[in-house]
């Protein structure tokens, strides 16, 4: 049947309300937005982080080991599986910054031959590495963002105590180093406070004599078992090498710590969603049902003219498709606003390059759906509406009986004290008591979820500081090779230094009865209260316990293991027995913790360690200098550096958290104004006539400001207990993905939202107002539109 | 449902009530509209139904015009038993068979004059280009070809519901209903849509059936009925 012409009046009918239909619309494209661009951004840096390893053609494995001599490696060319095989030497240092403080490097030498074929630079500026001129180095593209170096500067490196001025002839990328860790032993990405070099291997070959080496990178076939590869390969280096660890290319740094903290976001991201979603649907419904109720006239005469109610429903409906095909248009705008914001800010906080943002596919399909279905749902009760309506119920046009009245509430609210428009406002809530309620929730929720944000985000940036600043040690000395008591001896003997503990680390495989996983494993003196992991199951070491373990809770999870289980660790083929007595939870993946005696058994060190924990008294920089000078001393991180980095990091962060807040904002307005137009507008005779009865203007506005205002009030106070136990959700969540994540909530964290919201929330008063402002009485009158 | 249909010619009822009952729930009573109302209109002809408000005129029209559903009795209006008919065959029936003015015009805010008159003719699916010959004629009827364009709140009562006359009148319906079409014009305004109504009934040889409670319709019908507590009768000369 054509239906041209009542489409034409469906259209034109819903158009009428452009105000309200903008507001769906806007909110139907934030909840799309903020899904397609969050998602989209995620995508996106992760696909930068595939083109990097692609373009660089990233080592599918690495071993490390003590420096060895490159003509004395091991062939490792008739092993099933490798592609290619590339050794290299990476050496710690420290550069002197032109304000005369040192900042932690690391060199890394490529193959003097081939110029490097895995892990290859890509040069942002400049020029590549040149056999022929060994001291121009390229940097890392952190050090020139951060530290102001570019092509031709000139800067001093200190490694092993000898100085080397070199030149700055590139700036590049490395897949390798998308983002650095500030330190092997702590799971915070470096930003600018560690300096990356590559040279060639000639500039310390001058030095040293030799051509040395401690690191070999490997390219596997695709057809390979990159763990069968890597026993191979770590049996044939044991032969001949001293093995430090083995890293496939997923238990890189940037590979994890990608993964891990763009999870965060994807574990509290659907919250945001649903609520979007939820607010949409509710404003949809409110705004639907207030129109196709108002249109009831219009709909008897249809009936009486002879459409179908099925084609009158049908045709109703259409508004809404229109309305979600502009939201997903603007949203698609929003969304790419988004996706940048977040894409970029999360790669400014973490030193990661900046990806080529796309919205994906998969997302803007799944996200227009949502809008449609989420849009449909919401106008499918005023669409049953219709399909139960008789042409004469639609015809009489009823007036619905007023709501009754909330006896003992509304008895409570008529004795408080206040002027009429007051208690008028407050009682024309407790009338439309559903919409009130509905409102409050929505708002509340979509205000508390957001509090829940930066409830979480406190949390777990004061979980990871608390982490390192409980531990009563100031810094963390490495050292090139395992140290023995004279040179830990010489350490104390540094001015500034007070108390120094040993440690030694190494990685492993982790065998329990469901499975094996990479430890990376401490060992501390059993007395020592230098390092206090936090302890979720059983308990930490003891005085004696010398081959017990404190497993970190995802390895253990992954492993199968639990309180009191005798497990193996496997390192280079020889198997280790320990008794596992605690589970810690750890930011950093596999991190766990034995005896010294125990690591330095399974290193076959003697008594040698490979760090120490420092305590000082002096001035952290001065010691850290002194410290540097030291022969085997490679690294110097102090706590505070850390911590700071921990801040610097999450600081960027803030922004991505804000813009969300500013979505939630701008959807909790847009709700308020959906709903107070929609209470406020059915009661637009009683305000005629109260204006007819000799009231003013502002009094009218001051009746509606109070609505909209007890509204708000209400939404904050119940966003309050909604954002905390939201947040405690969230930290739940998360620490089941990661690492605990104490509940941490701040004042700041509620007003961010709250007070804002709040504020502006007389704003979402302003169409309701400047319609029945705008209502001429006489023209009410003559429509019979008085109470 | 079957629906029962049969063809009418000239002199042959067009509107047949046969022991008509209606009752409503009113606060959990049932209270009785129509009282075994009997009622016969041959076609072309224009009655009246007068009463006082509440006396069931309105129910009635209903009834024969499908709006709404008798508690018993038959109805059988154009050939159609409207008292056995689903609610899609009441449609059909509403589409094809009656043109419904109504007191409060009813018209729809958002289409211009000549869309409204157009709209019932779509809905009975007329030929795009002859609806629109019929849309232009039925405005002229009514003196209102010069508003084509104007929208309904551009125009006065009397003349919203002369669009609604043409509207209902357009489809060229064997049968149009009137629910107290002057209840809400002024007096004067009401005799000429009265005289308007009376003209084009004449012209068209349309069956009328036109429900009231001014004592001075009889001026332009065939027939008087009165409703008084839920039986018709017929008014005396």
């Amino acid at each position: 049947m054509s239906a041209r012409l009542l489409v034409l009046h469906a259209l034109r009918s819903a158009l009428r309300m452009k105000i309200r239909l903008v507001a769906v619309g806007l909110v139907a494209a934030c909840g799309f937005a903020v899904y397609v661009g969050v998602f989209s951004a995620i995508d996106s840096l992760h696909q930068k982080r595939a083109d990097e390893f692609s373009r660089g053609n990233i080592a599918d494995l690495e071993i490390r080991f003590a420096p060895e001599d490159a003509a004395r490696l091991p062939c490792f060319d008739d092993l099933e599986g490798i592609n290619e095989v590339e050794p290299r030497l990476i050496y710690p240092g420290e550069i002197r910054l032109p304000d005369k403080n040192a900042l932690a490097s690391l060199l890394v030498t490529v193959d003097r031959e081939e110029g490097g074929k895995i892990n290859r630079l890509s040069i942002i500026r400049g020029e590549g590495l040149d056999p022929s001129r060994p001291e121009r180095v390229v940097i890392d593209r952190n050090l020139s963002i951060f530290h102001g170096y570019d092509v031709g500067d000139r800067l001093e490196l200190t490694l092993a105590g000898q100085v080397y001025e070199i030149e700055v002839g590139g700036v590049g990328l490395s897949p390798e180093f998308l983002i650095a860790a500030a330190n092997p032993s702590v799971f915070v990405p470096s930003k600018g406070s560690l300096g990356l070099l590559f040279a060639g291997s000639q500039l310390l070959e001058e030095r040293i004599g030799i051509p040395l080496t401690n690191s070999l990178l490997f390219t596997l076939s695709a057809a390979s078992d990159p763990l069968k590869v890597r026993r191979a390969v770590e049996d044939r280096a044991a032969t001949g090498l001293i093995i430090d660890n083995s890293l496939l290319v997923s238990e890189q740094f940037s590979h994890q710590f990608l993964d891990l903290t763009l999870m965060r976001f994807e574990i509290f991201l659907p919250a945001l969603v649903i609520v979007f979603d939820l607010v949409a649907f509710l404003v949809t419904l409110f705004l639907m049902f207030q129109w196709i109720t108002g249109e009831r006239g219009s709909i008897g005469a249809l009936m009486a003219l002879g459409y179908g109610k099925r084609t009158i429903s049908l045709v109703y409906l259409l508004p809404t498709l229109f309305i979600g095909s502009v939201a997903i248009v603007v949203g698609m705008g929003l969304a790419g606003y988004v996706a940048r914001a977040f894409a970029f800010n999360y790669s400014e906080a973490v030193g990661f390059p900046y990806p080529d943002v796309e919205l994906a596919s998969r997302c803007l399909f799944l996200g227009s759906l949502a809008v449609i279905v989420v849009l449909l749902a919401a106008v499918a009760w005023p669409a049953i509406w219709v399909l139960r309506l008789t042409p004469l119920e639609a015809l009489r046009q009823e007036v619905a009986p007023s709501a009754p009245v909330l006896g003992q509430t509304i008895r409570w609210l008529s004795v408080l004290p206040g002027p009429a428009w007051y208690r008028y406002g407050i009682r024309n809530l407790l009338r439309a008591k559903l919409i009130s309620a509905m409102t409050i929730v929505a708002v509340a929720l979509g205000m508390g979820v957001t509090v829940s944000f930066f409830i979480n985000f406190t949390s777990t940036t004061a979980s990871s500081v608390r982490a390192v600043e409980k531990d009563p040690w100031h810094g963390l000395v490495d050292f090139f090779a395992p140290a023995g008591e004279s040179e830990i001896e010489s350490i104390r003997d540094v001015v500034g230094v007070r108390e120094v503990v040993s440690y030694s680390k190494l990685d492993a495989n982790l065998i329990g009865p469901m499975g094996t996983g990479k430890i990376a494993l401490v060992g501390l003196p059993t007395g020592s209260a230098m390092r206090n992991p936090e302890i979720l199951e059983g308990r930490n070491l003891e005085v004696g316990d010398e081959r017990a373990l404190v497993v970190e809770k995802k390895l253990a999870e992954k492993c199968g293991i639990s309180t009191g289980d005798r497990v193996r660790i496997n390192r280079f083929g020889k198997e280790y027995e320990a008794s596992v007595v605690g589970l810690l939870s750890g930011a950093l993946p596999g991190e766990s913790y034995t005896s010294l005696p125990f690591v330095q058994e399974i290193l076959g060190a003697g008594n040698r360690s490979s760090g120490v924990f420092i305590t000082m008294d002096g001035d952290p920089q001065a010691v850290r200098e002194k410290l540097l000078a030291m022969d085997n001393v490679s690294q110097v991180t102090l706590k505070s550096e850390i911590v700071e980095q921990i801040l610097d990091s999450t600081d960027e962060i803030l922004i991505i958290i804000r813009i969300g807040a500013a979505f939630s904002i701008a959807i909790a307005l847009l709700f308020i104004f959906c709903s107070i137009s929609f209470t406020v507008l059915r009661r637009k005779s009683e305000y005629v006539m109260l204006r007819i009865l000799g009231f003013s203007n502002g009094t009218v506005v001051a009746t509606i400001l109070t609505e909209v205002l007890f509204l708000g009030l209400v939404a904050v106070v119940l966003a309050i207990p909604v954002g905390y136990f939201t947040a405690v959700f969230l930290n739940s969540r998360v620490s089941e993905a990661w690492y605990h994540v104490q509940i941490t909530a701040e004042t700041k964290d509620f007003l961010r939202i709250l007070l804002p919201g709040l504020l502006l929330m007389p704003v979402a008063a302003f169409g309701a107002v400047r319609v029945i402002l705008k209502e001429s009485l006489e023209k009410s009158l003559r429509d019979r539109h008085y109470g | 449902m079957q629906t029962e249909r049969t063809n009418s010619g000239p002199g042959d009822p067009l509107i047949e009530l046969s022991g008509v009952h209606k009752v409503y729930p009113v606060a959990g009573q049932e209270v009785e509209i129509l009282r075994n109302v009997d009622l016969s209109i041959e076609a072309g002809q224009a009655v009246a139904i007068r009463g006082v408000s509440g006396s069931g005129k309105s129910t009635l029209l209903n009834l024969i015009g499908a709006i709404d559903e008798v508690s018993s009795g038959e109805v059988t209006v154009c050939g159609t038993r409207l008292d056995q008919a689903d609610p899609g065959a009441c449609t059909a029936f509403r589409r094809n068979q009656v043109g419904f003015i109504f007191q409060f015009y009813n018209l729809l805010p958002t289409l211009s004059v000549f869309e409204n008159v157009m709209v019932g003719m779509e809905a009975a699916r007329k030929p795009k280009a002859a609806a629109k010959q019929k849309a232009l004629e039925y405005l002229e009827a009514v003196d209102l070809a010069d508003k084509a364009r104007k929208f309904p709140e551009q125009l006065s009562g009397g003349e919203q519901q002369r669009v609604a006359i043409a509207r209902a009148l357009a489809k060229e319906p064997p049968l149009v209903l009137a629910d107290e079409p002057t209840g809400s014009l002024d007096e004067e305004t009401g005799i000429l849509v009265l005289d308007l109504l009376s003209r084009l009934q004449r012209e068209k040889r349309l069956t009328f059936l036109i429900v009231t409670h001014n004592p001075d319709i009889s001026k332009y019908t065939d027939r008087t009925l009165l409703l008084h507590n839920g039986n018709l009768a017929e008014a005396s000369a």
